[in-house]
């Protein structure tokens, strides 16, 4: 989706909230939430998945553990990226067991067994 | 094997780049800390800036610590860098750390003022057009809350070093990471 469809449904987003009757730091997370929820589902997890089916070697470039324990805001969705694949997102099994996959800490590269 | 595929460029990051930063983050930081930058107290260290010249990170500098302005997915984030060690923390964690009592997410709210937004309010302009002129502001009403907040919290150890709060972190067992990242050389 280009950048600017995705500023128009943000827009959207906040327009219904402040519509509603909220404040705009309000409107803004909840947009936000609403925003990154359909994102998350509509884009990010279909491309981790299709990596993951394709046999990809998935290179961390990052801090895993600092961002696996992070708060949700600030792990953001690399913190998501990492618990689907490592616990599993939403009740799916994780990605790693699912593609039999395994880490290997001295490359931060999930590869396939 | 297949290609590598990189973590940290999934989809989102590479199709929403206004929220990953945006063209006046830097403007509306200089807005908000304008008076520490003229005094001196606070200096503009690095600014990184996307491909599509979209401004995603600011760091300033006082005599003694990094404060780290940086958007991620719609997100404001501000990490605290000591100059020393570069241990680095999450300005929020670190309030709360200092200060068990606060109900920093209530404060942030509180705090929050977007004067673009209130003065299209004013001027009569339809909800769609304040989101318009907001969100070319976008992080602006988080950055008054967290200049606020800092000046309340944080101001003895950014502006004064009158302690280390790597030494009270480490003290209370806390394991803090080092930050390599560029920019604070």
């Amino acid at each position: 989706m280009p950048a600017d469809e995705y500023d128009a449904l943000l827009s959207k987003n906040v327009d219904k909230y402040l519509g509603q009757g909220y404040s705009l730091p309000e409107a803004r997370e909840l947009s936000k939430i609403e925003g990154m929820e359909e994102f998350w589902t509509d884009y990010n997890y279909p491309f981790l998945e299709d990596a993951f089916q394709r046999g990809d070697n998935i290179r961390v470039l990052s801090n895993k553990d600092y961002y696996k324990n992070a708060s949700p805001e600030e792990g953001s969705f690399f913190k998501r990226e990492l618990e689907a694949i490592e616990d599993g997102w939403n009740g799916n099994q994780s990605l790693m067991q699912k593609y039999g996959y395994s880490y290997d800490a001295q490359t931060f590269t999930y590869k396939k067994n | 094997m297949g290609i590598h595929t990189m973590l940290k460029l999934s989809p989102i990051k590479r199709i929403s780049w206004m929220v990953n930063g945006y063209k006046l983050f830097l403007e509306d930081i200089k807005e908000v800390f304008g008076d520490e930058l003229v005094k001196g107290c606070l200096k503009i260290k690095h600014v990184n800036w996307t491909k599509n010249q979209d401004c995603n990170s600011v760091i300033l500098e006082s005599s003694y610590q990094f404060i780290n302005f940086h958007i991620d997915t719609a997100y404001l984030i501000v990490y605290i860098i000591d100059k020393n060690s570069h241990e680095f923390i999450n300005i929020d964690e670190l309030i709360v750390f200092l200060n068990s009592e606060v109900d920093l997410k209530k404060e942030k709210k509180n705090l929050f003022f977007d004067p673009y937004f209130e003065e299209a309010k004013m001027k009569g302009m339809t909800i769609q057009e304040q989101v318009i002129v907001s969100n070319k502001h976008w992080s602006i009403g988080e950055l008054n809350a967290y200049k606020k907040i800092i000046d309340k919290y944080l101001s003895e150890i950014i502006y004064l070093n009158k302690f280390s709060w790597t030494d009270e972190m480490n003290e209370s067992g806390r394991f803090l990471y080092t930050t390599k990242m560029s920019g604070i050389d």
